[in-house]
C-alpha cells in the first residue's frame, strides 16, 4: 500500500497538468486510501477535500512552499493549528511578493505547529548542498528543521522519477537521513495523473516561462515519470528502501485535518452608539428615517416595520444589516468627498447604490439606505424572502456606479484592516484563445497565423479545432504538420483548466478572525487591493458570508440622467416613487424598443418584450429572468412559460411533488431557488445538499459529481413514490447554467423599469448619459444613435466651440463630446477646453491650430469629425488651412507670415466622402446611416427594414444591413441570431446551422444583403435568411457584438 | 538625353516563381515580416485588389484562396542581381530603383542599337523569359517610369516631347511619395498629376514643406536626377550547417562567430570593413529567417563585427531549430578612422597563436589541417550528443561545426538486471561480446523535437569493473552507446 504526499494540480499554475477530480479518481482506482494534494498555493484544497470525501478517500491538505534562500519545502497539516499555520505561511510569503512567492524561513518556526515538513527531493535545499559534497551545511540544515519542527514531523523525502542523478542523490539522502535518524519517505513527485499528460505538462511549463518548448528546456522535466503509480511501482522503485514507502501511510495517519470543517469564521459586529443593542439601534435608525420618508408613518407602514424587526431579531440578522449600513455609509463618504452629493444628505434619501437579492423586499432596507425600493410601494411580500424558517443568511449584493466601487473597495480595506476584508479571488481558466495562443507559441507555431486562426473560429470548444481547420483553406494543410498536431491533441485537455488567480468582481469577506489563518491572501493586482486564494464557490463551500460589492454602469447612467434633468428643469425625479405601472413605459418595451435599457436591450430582450408584454413589475421581474442561459437551456422552456403565463396554455407537473417549488414558474425553472426546492421537495435532500447538487451542476468536469448526485437523487425520489422515467425527467429539468435568484429579478426589474422610464419619458436626458457612460451594454455607438433618432432625439456632430468632453444635450438632442473623435485623448480634450475658457470660442482651423498644441491626426480627425464646420464649413479647406499652421516637426520656429493666400480653392468632400469620414473618427454618423448611400446601389429589389418588418408571414424578401449583434444562444444547437439595421429600422435575422455555416465567411462582412422568408410569430418578426451575401463597404463599421 | 525605365510589375511572384513553377498553377500571397505582423510583399497578377504593404488578413479577407507562400529575400535579391546583370550587357549605365524596376542612361547608345525601339527591344530580349519587363523612354526619370508604367510587354513605350502634357493624366500615386503623402493628395481632392501641376508652388511647398517642390516640378514632367550607374557587388558570404537541428542560441552564437570569422579571413575581405550584414537560417519545414543590419560604422575585425552581429541577433533570434545558418556582408570599403596597433610584438592573441600552430601543422604534415575546440552550448541537455560541439578553430580551413558524442549503434539484449553487449570495444575490429550489470537507469522523453528522442539510458558494470553507459531508443528498439 502507498499513498503519494506530493502532488500538483492545474492549482499550482503552470506546473501540474491534471484536475482536482482527475488525481482524485485515479488514486482511488490505484487503491490508495489517501492523497495530498501539495499546490503552490491552497486555491484547491478546498475543492480536493470535498470532492475526497465524495470518493471516500482521505484528503491530506498541504503545500509546496518555495524558500527565499533556494528550494522548496512540502508541508503536509496534520491539525487545525497546522492548517492555520500553512495558510498563514503562503500569506507572508504572498505579502513578500505577490507575481513570484517565496517564504523567508525565519518564519517557519512561529508556524511549525501541526505541519508535518518533508524535504521536497530533488528541488528541496537539502538536493544541492549534498550534490555539492557540503555535508555539514546540510546536516545543520535538516538540524534546524527537526529543532523547528520536532522530531517525528520531519522526513527526508526521496524521489525515483527515473532522471538522470536521482539514484545517487537519493542515496545521499538516504545516509543524511540516518545519521541524523530522521525517517525517510517516498514520493513521486506527481505533476499529473496519467503519463499521457506529460507532453502538456511541458507545454505548461513553457507558457509559465513565457517562451517555447526548446527555450524551457532548462526547466522542464526530462521524462513522462512524474504520474500517480500504483503501489506495486512504487514499491519495486524503492524496494532498497521499503520503510520510505510504509511512511507515506504512517504520515497519512497522522494527518487527520479535514479541510471542509468548521474553520472558525465569523462575521465582524458592527459599532453602536453606547446605550443600545444591534436590535434597539436598528429599530431607532428605522423609524427615524421613515419620518423622514414618509412624513406621517400610517398603519400599513408601522405594521410592517414591526413585522420585520420582529424577524430580524428572531434570526439575528441586526448585525447583519448594519454591518451593510456599515459599507453603505463608506461608499456615502466618498461621494461627499467627491462632492456628488450634499454632506447632510439622509442615507435613505440618496443611497449611493442599490441593493439587490433579498434586501429588496425589507423595508427596513429601504430606511437603512440599502435598498433603493419601498417595498410598500411596489407591494413586495416579505414571508418569500424572508421567511420563518430562514436557514442561512439573507443573500444581500450591494450595486454601485464604476466610480464609487472602486473607491469604496479600497475604502473598506481600509476600514476593517486586510486581515479582516478580503476579497475572493476568482481562478480564470483556460479558453479557446487563450489555449491556442500559449500552447501555439510554446510549440514554436508562429503567432500571426495563431492569432488569425482564434480569430476566425466559430467554436469556442478546442475539440471542434481540427474540424474548424479543415474548414479553413489557409489553415487545411497544416493540421497534420508539425507543431500543429501537437496543438490539436493538446488543446481539448487544456479547457477550462485552471490559468490562474485574480480577482473576483466584488465579492468581498469580512471577517472578525484573521482571513489568512482560514485561506492564504495576496495583494491584488489593483494597488491597495487584497485578494484570497479561495473563489466563490469555494467561499460558499466553507461557509463563509461574501457581501458583493458590484459595479452596474446603469447607475452611472441613471444618476448622470437625473442630474441633467435636475439641470434643465430644476426638479429631480425620485425614481423610488415613481408609477410602476405606467403603460406608456411598458407599451415602448413591448414594441421591442427598450435598446439601451438596462437588461432590456439585448436582441432576445427585444423580442421577449414583444412577446411577453409585460404590464407590471411582476411581468417585468419574469422577463429578465427568462432570458438567462440557465432557463433557456431547457429546451423550449422560455416560449412554454409565454405560453402558459400570458396566453393561459393548459399544463400540469410531471409529479405532484413538483408543485411548490414551479407554480411560481408556471411549471417552468425560472430562478435558482426553484431548482434547490424540487430537489428537496422531489429527492427530500436537505437545503444544503439541495443546494450543494445545484451548484455541482455548474461546476467543470463534473461527470464524477453528477453520478454520485443521481444516484442520490434517485434513491431519495425513489423513497418518495416518484416513478422511475419519472426521477429522469425531473433530474433532467436541473441544470448547473446561470440563473437569477428570484429576489435579484425583482430589484432588477425596479432598476431595469427606472431607466426604461427615463427613455420613455427624458429621452434626451437619457441617451446623453447613455453615451457618456459608454462602454455599457452591448450595442455600437452607431446603433445607439439610430435608436435615438428613432425616438425623436436627434445627434449633432462635436464641435470645438459648443462641445465639452463628454456629450451634452442640446436643443433636445444630443451634442457629441469631444472624447470621441479619433486621436483625441484626455489632455487634449482639456487642453482644447480649456484654452477655449481662457482665449474664447476658437475662429478658424488656423486659429485653433496656432492656440493648442495638438497632433496632426487629431486636427485632421476633428475636421473629418466635422468639429469644425462651425468656423469652416469645407473641410477640405479646413484640412488645408489647420496643415499650414502646424508647427514643423522638432520644434522648428515658424515665421509670423499671412498665410490666407496659400489657401487655394478646393471642393468640399462629398456628402458621401463626409460619411465615411465620420464613421472612421467618431464610429458613428450623427446626421444618417449608411444605408442611406449603398441603397441606390442595391438594385431594386432590396427592401427596407422597416417594410420587412411590415411583411406578412412567409412573404420572400431580400433586404441588406449592417450586422449589430449577433447571438449563438446554447440550447438552440448552432442556429445564429443576428439583428442587422439600415436606416428604416432593424431586424432579427434566423440563420439555421447550415445556412451559417455556408453564409460564415459573408457574415463577417460589414453590410450584408439576405434573401429570406419572413416569420412572424408571437407578435415578433423575424427574417429566416436563405441566402447572405457581402457586400464590399470602404469603411469599417463597428463589430456586430457576439453573444455565445 | 534619353533614359530609360525597365519595370518589372509583381517581380516578387515572379521571382518566387522563376524558382517554384508550380506557383504560376493557382493564386498566390506572398508574406512578409514587418515587426510582429504579416504583410503582403507580392501577389499573382491575376489577384485584384491587394497591395503591398497590405497586412496578410486583410490580404485573405479579399482573397481568401489564395495560397500564402512565406518571400524569400534572399532569393528575391539574387534574381534581381541577375536581372541588373542582364542589363548591364546592353547598357554601361543601370541604376537600380527598388526590386523589380532600374533606370538606364541611353545617352549615346542609339548608335548601336539603331534607334531607342530596337533598344527597347534589346533590353526586353536580354532579360530572363520569366519577367515580363515593360520598357518606357522619357527626357528624364520620371517620365520614363510613367511611359514604362503605358508600355506592354514586346514594345517600348517613347513618351512624346511635351514631358508636361504627357504627365497630366497620370494619377497622384504615381509620385515618388510616401503613401501618407498621397493620401493627404487625395484628401485634398487632388487626383491627377495635373490636379498638382494646376497649383502654385507657394501653397504647395507651404503645406508639403520641401516635398511640395519636389511634386509641384515632378507634375510639371520636370526631373533633374540623373542615373546614377550601380557599383559592383561586393557581398562575400558563407554558410555553415549546425548538427542536430539546434534552437540553442549558444550554437547559433558559435556559428555566427565560425562565419564571421571565415568570412574575415578572405583575401578579398582583407583591409576591407562591412557597412552592411545579412544572417540567415533556415530548417525543412520552417519558413527561412532573414535579418538585414546596416552598421553606422563599419565593421572589418572580429572584436568589433561578432558584438555588433550578436546584439542584433540576440533580441529576435529565430524560433525553430536551425539546420543551415549563413552570413553576408557587403557595402565593403577602405577603413574609416579606426586606429590600428603599430607593433605586434608581446601582444599575440589567440588568433595569432592558431594561425601559427596551423601554418606548423601545415608545414609538417602537408595540407591544411582541421583544428578544433569544444564548445559547450547546452550543458544540461538531458541528450549528451547536444551538449557540445566541435568548433573549427582555423578560419581559413573549410571545416564546418561538428557534433561530439553522438551514439554509436551496439547490439544488446537485456536479461532482468543484466545486459549482454555485442559490440567493437576498444580498437577497431575487436568484437566482444560482454556482460554487465545495471548499476542506474534514467528515461529521456523529448516528444517536440523534429526528431522526437524517447531514450531509455543504463550505466552498467562490466568484468573488471569497466564502467558502460548505453541506451534503448523506445521508439525504433535499437541499443546505442554512448558516453553520459
Amino acid at each position: 500500500m502507498y499513498a503519494e504526499l506530493h502532488a500538483h494540480s492545474f492549482y499550482s499554475f503552470g506546473l501540474g497538468a491534471s484536475h482536482v477530480h482527475e488525481l482524485l479518481v485515479r488514486a482511488k482506482g490505484l487503491g490508495y486510501p489517501a492523497l495530498a494534494l501539495t499546490d503552490a498555493n491552497l486555491c484547491g484544497a478546498l475543492e480536493f477535500a470535498r470532492a475526497a470525501a465524495g470518493l471516500g478517500l482521505q484528503p491530506i491538505t498541504g503545500g509546496a512552499v518555495t524558500l527565499d534562500c533556494g528550494g522548496q519545502l512540502i508541508l503536509l497539516a496534520r491539525t487545525r493549528q497546522g492548517y492555520a499555520n500553512l495558510s498563514r505561511l503562503f500569506t507572508c510569503a504572498n505579502l513578500a511578493d505577490r507575481t513570484d512567492p517565496k517564504l523567508d524561513v525565519r518564519f517557519l518556526p512561529g508556524h511549525a505547529e501541526g505541519l508535518t515538513l518533508l524535504t521536497g527531493g530533488r528541488h528541496g535545499p537539502l538536493a544541492p548542498l549534498l550534490l555539492q559534497g557540503r555535508w555539514e551545511a546540510a546536516r545543520r540544515c535538516l538540524q534546524q528543521w527537526l529543532d523547528w519542527f520536532g522530531a517525528g514531523a520531519v522526513y527526508v523525502e526521496l524521489q525515483q522519477n527515473l532522471v538522470q542523478g536521482d539514484k545517487e542523490l537519493n542515496l545521499h539522502l538516504a545516509r543524511l537521513a540516518q545519521e541524523l535518524g530522521v525517517p525517510a519517505v517516498a514520493t513521486n513527485h506527481v505533476l499529473y495523473h496519467s503519463r499521457q499528460r506529460h507532453q502538456l505538462q511541458n507545454v505548461l511549463t513553457a507558457i509559465r516561462r513565457n517562451t517555447t518548448l526548446e527555450g524551457a528546456l532548462p526547466w522542464l522535466q526530462p521524462n513522462a515519470e512524474f504520474y500517480l503509480k500504483s503501489p506495486q511501482q512504487m514499491a519495486r522503485l524503492f524496494r532498497w528502501h521499503p520503510q520510505a514507502v510504509r511512511n507515506t501511510l504512517k504520515i497519512a495517519g497522522e494527518c487527520a485535518f479535514n479541510l471542509s470543517t468548521d474553520l472558525g469564521y465569523q462575521l465582524p459586529a458592527p459599532p453602536v452608539p453606547e446605550g443600545y443593542t444591534v436590535d434597539s439601534y436598528l429599530r431607532q435608525l428605522c423609524y427615524e428615517a421613515a419620518a423622514r420618508r414618509y412624513g406621517r408613518i400610517t398603519p400599513k407602514a408601522r405594521s410592517r416595520i414591526e413585522e420585520e424587526l420582529g424577524l430580524i431579531q428572531k434570526h439575528r440578522l441586526a448585525g447583519f444589516l448594519l454591518l451593510y449600513r456599515n459599507l453603505v455609509q463608506l461608499a456615502q463618504e466618498i461621494m461627499v468627498e467627491e462632492g456628488l452629493a450634499p454632506p447632510e444628505t439622509p442615507l435613505e434619501l440618496r443611497p449611493p447604490g442599490r441593493g439587490r437579492g433579498s434586501s429588496v423586499a425589507l423595508v427596513t432596507g429601504y430606511l437603512i439606505g440599502i435598498s433603493h425600493v419601498d417595498p410598500l410601494a411596489y407591494d413586495l411580500t416579505l414571508e418569500r424572502f424572508m421567511p420563518e424558517d430562514l436557514q442561512t443568511l439573507p443573500d444581500i449584493d450591494l450595486d454601485f456606479p464604476r466610480a464609487l466601487r472602486d473607491k469604496l473597495i479600497a475604502r473598506v480595506h481600509r476600514e476593517f484592516g486586510p486581515e479582516h476584508a478580503v476579497l475572493a479571488g476568482a481562478v480564470a481558466t483556460y479558453q479557446v484563445k487563450g489555449i491556442i495562443a500559449g500552447v501555439g507559441k510554446a510549440l514554436g507555431l508562429p503567432s500571426e497565423e495563431l492569432k488569425r486562426l482564434s480569430g476566425s473560429l466559430n467554436s469556442h470548444h478546442p475539440a471542434d479545432l481540427k474540424a474548424e481547420m479543415l474548414a479553413m483553406p489557409e489553415f487545411r494543410e497544416k493540421v497534420n504538420g508539425p507543431g500543429w498536431n501537437h496543438l490539436i491533441a493538446l488543446a481539448p485537455q487544456l479547457i477550462d483548466a485552471p490559468k490562474g488567480l485574480g480577482q473576483h468582481v466584488g465579492g468581498m469577506v469580512l471577517s472578525s478572525s484573521p482571513i489568512s489563518e482560514m485561506t492564504p491572501i495576496r495583494q491584488g493586482a489593483i494597488e491597495g487591493r487584497y485578494i484570497m486564494d479561495w473563489d466563490k464557490d469555494s467561499v460558499a463551500d466553507a461557509g463563509f458570508a461574501k457581501i458583493d460589492l458590484l459595479s452596474l454602469p446603469v447607475l452611472d447612467q441613471i444618476e448622470q440622467a437625473l442630474n441633467l434633468i435636475e439641470q434643465r428643469t430644476g426638479q429631480r425625479p425620485d425614481l423610488a416613487r415613481i408609477n410602476p405601472a405606467d403603460p406608456q413605459v411598458y407599451d415602448m418595451i413591448n414594441r421591442g424598443k427598450s435598446m439601451g435599457v438596462f437588461l432590456l436591450q439585448s436582441p432576445a430582450q427585444l423580442k421577449m418584450g414583444q412577446r411577453l408584454k409585460s404590464r407590471n413589475l411582476l411581468d417585468l421581474a419574469y422577463q429578465v429572468a427568462l432570458i438567462r442561459p440557465g432557463v433557456g437551456v431547457q429546451g423550449s422552456a422560455v416560449s412554454q412559460f409565454v405560453e402558459r403565463y400570458r396566453h393561459g396554455a393548459a399544463w400540469d407537473y410531471d409529479h405532484p411533488l413538483e408543485r411548490r417549488a414551479l407554480e411560481r414558474g408556471f411549471g417552468i425553472i425560472v430562478w435558482q431557488e426553484q431548482v434547490v426546492q424540487l430537489i428537496m421537495d422531489v429527492a427530500g435532500l436537505s437545503a444544503a445538499e439541495a443546494d450543494r447538487m445545484r451548484r455541482a451542476f455548474g461546476k467543470r468536469h463534473n461527470q464524477h459529481l453528477l453520478k454520485l448526485w443521481w444516484e442520490k437523487f434517485q434513491d431519495g425520489a425513489r423513497a418518495r413514490g416518484v416513478p422511475e422515467e419519472t426521477i429522469l425527467k425531473i433530474f433532467h429539468k436541473v441544470n448547473g447554467e446561470y440563473m437569477f435568484p428570484e429576489s435579484h429579478s425583482h430589484a432588477f426589474a425596479i432598476s431595469a423599469y427606472q431607466a426604461a422610464w427615463l427613455k420613455c419619458h427624458y429621452p434626451t436626458e437619457f441617451f446623453v448619459a447613455l453615451m457618456n457612460c459608454q462602454p455599457m451594454g452591448f450595442y455600437p455607438l452607431e446603433a445607439l444613435k439610430e435608436d435615438a433618432r428613432r425616438f425623436g432625439v436627434p445627434f449633432f456632430n462635436p464641435c470645438v466651440n459648443a462641445s465639452q468632453g463628454q456629450c451634452t444635450p442640446e436643443g433636445g438632442g444630443v451634442r457629441l463630446g469631444l472624447k470621441f473623435v479619433q486621436h483625441l485623448g484626455p489632455a487634449s480634450v482639456a487642453a482644447l477646453l480649456a484654452e477655449r475658457q481662457r482665449g474664447g470660442p476658437y475662429s478658424s482651423p488656423g486659429d485653433l491650430v496656432r492656440r493648442v498644441a495638438l497632433k496632426p491626426q487629431a486636427v485632421e480627425c476633428l475636421v473629418l469629425a466635422g468639429a469644425l464646420d462651425g468656423v469652416c464649413k469645407n473641410r477640405r479647406q479646413a484640412l488645408w488651412e489647420a496643415g499650414l499652421h502646424l508647427a514643423p516637426a522638432k520644434g522648428q520656429q515658424v515665421l509670423p507670415l499671412d498665410l490666407d493666400r496659400d489657401v487655394p480653392p478646393l471642393a468640399d468632400f462629398t456628402p458621401y466622402e463626409q460619411m465615411l469620414a465620420e464613421y472612421r473618427t467618431l464610429g458613428l454618423y450623427p446626421r444618417g446611416h449608411l444605408l442611406e448611400f449603398l441603397r441606390p446601389g442595391l438594385g431594386k429589389g432590396v427592401t427596407t427594414l422597416a417594410a420587412a418588418e411590415q411583411a406578412e408571414d412567409g412573404a420572400v424578401l431580400t433586404v441588406a444591413g449592417w450586422p449589430v449583434a449577433r447571438q449563438h444562444p446554447r440550447g438552440e444547437k448552432g442556429t445564429v441570431f443576428v439583428t442587422i439595421e439600415d436606416e428604416t429600422g432593424d431586424l432579427q435575422l434566423i440563420l439555421w446551422p447550415r445556412v451559417f455555416a455556408r453564409c460564415r465567411k459573408a457574415m463577417h462582412s460589414h453590410v450584408i444583403k439576405v434573401t429570406g422568408a419572413v416569420s412572424r410569430w408571437d407578435g415578433t418578426a423575424n427574417l429566416v435568411a436563405s441566402r447572405v451575401e457581402a457586400i464590399p463597404v470602404p469603411v469599417e463599421m463597428p463589430a456586430a457584438h457576439d453573444w455565445r | 538625353m534619353p533614359i530609360a525605365c525597365v519595370l518589372i510589375p509583381h517581380f516578387i511572384y515572379h521571382a518566387h516563381a522563376r524558382r517554384q513553377p508550380e506557383l504560376r498553377q493557382g493564386p498566390v500571397i506572398l508574406a512578409a515580416d514587418q515587426g510582429a505582423r504579416k504583410m503582403v510583399a507580392d501577389c499573382s497578377p491575376q489577384i485584384a485588389g491587394l497591395r503591398t504593404g497590405m497586412p496578410l488578413a486583410a490580404a485573405l479577407a479579399v482573397a481568401g484562396n489564395a495560397r500564402v507562400v512565406e518571400a524569400d529575400q534572399a532569393c528575391q535579391r539574387q534574381e534581381f542581381q541577375e536581372v541588373l546583370q542582364a542589363l548591364q550587357q546592353r547598357c554601361p549605365a543601370v541604376e537600380p530603383a527598388g526590386l523589380g524596376c532600374a533606370y538606364l542612361d541611353l545617352t549615346g547608345l542609339e548608335g548601336l542599337y539603331g534607334g531607342d525601339a530596337h533598344l527597347a527591344l534589346a533590353l526586353q530580349r536580354a532579360l530572363p523569359p520569366e519577367f515580363p519587363a515593360q520598357v518606357g523612354i522619357g527626357t528624364n526619370k520620371f517620365v520614363a517610369y510613367l511611359a514604362a508604367q503605358l508600355a506592354q510587354y514586346g514594345n517600348a513605350f517613347q513618351a512624346p516631347a511635351d514631358a508636361r502634357a504627357f504627365v497630366q493624366q497620370f494619377p497622384v500615386e504615381c509620385l515618388p511619395v510616401s503613401a501618407a503623402v498621397i493620401a493627404r493628395l487625395r484628401q485634398f481632392g487632388f487626383k491627377t498629376l495635373g490636379d498638382v501641376a494646376a497649383l502654385d508652388i507657394g501653397p504647395l511647398q507651404t503645406q508639403f514643406g520641401p516635398q511640395g517642390k519636389r511634386m509641384w516640378e515632378l507634375a510639371k514632367g520636370v526631373d533633374s536626377r540623373p542615373v546614377m550607374p550601380m557599383k559592383e557587388e561586393d557581398t562575400v558570404s558563407a554558410s555553415l550547417f549546425l548538427p542536430c537541428g539546434n534552437a540553442s542560441l549558444d550554437l547559433l552564437l558559435l556559428g555566427l562567430e565560425v562565419l564571421a570569422r571565415k568570412l574575415l579571413a578572405r583575401k578579398e575581405v582583407m583591409g576591407k570593413y562591412a557597412g552592411h550584414a545579412a544572417m540567415a537560417c533556415a530548417a525543412a519545414g520552417f519558413p527561412t529567417w532573414q535579418r538585414s543590419y546596416a552598421f553606422k560604422e563599419r565593421l572589418g575585425t572580429i572584436d568589433k563585427l561578432l558584438p555588433a552581429l550578436k546584439s542584433r541577433l540576440l533580441p529576435d533570434p529565430p524560433r525553430f531549430p536551425v539546420e543551415e545558418l549563413s552570413l553576408a556582408l557587403s557595402d565593403m570599403a577602405g577603413e574609416t578612422g579606426a586606429q590600428g596597433l603599430l607593433l605586434e610584438q608581446g601582444r599575440t592573441s589567440g588568433d595569432g597563436l592558431v594561425a601559427t600552430l596551423a601554418q606548423r601543422l601545415q608545414a609538417r604534415g602537408g595540407g591544411m589541417p582541421s583544428l578544433y575546440r569544444v564548445v559547450n552550448v547546452a550543458p544540461d541537455h538531458p541528450l549528451p550528443e547536444m551538449r557540445y560541439v566541435l568548433a573549427p578553430l582555423n578560419p581559413e580551413s573549410t571545416a564546418e561545426v561538428r557534433p561530439v558524442n553522438q551514439p554509436v549503434l551496439a547490439q544488446v539484449v537485456k536479461e532482468g538486471q543484466e545486459l549482454a553487449l555485442q559490440c567493437p570495444q576498444g580498437g577497431a575490429g575487436e568484437q566482444a561480446p560482454v556482460r554487465a550489470t545495471v548499476q542506474d537507469l534514467w528515461k529521456v522523453d523529448l516528444w517536440w523535437l523534429p526528431c522526437p528522442a524517447s531514450r531509455t539510458y543504463y550505466r552498467a558494470t562490466g568484468p573488471g569493473g569497466k564502467q558502460f553507459t548505453m541506451f534503448q531508443d523506445n521508439l525504433s528498439g535499437h541499443w546505442y552507446l554512448q558516453q553520459p
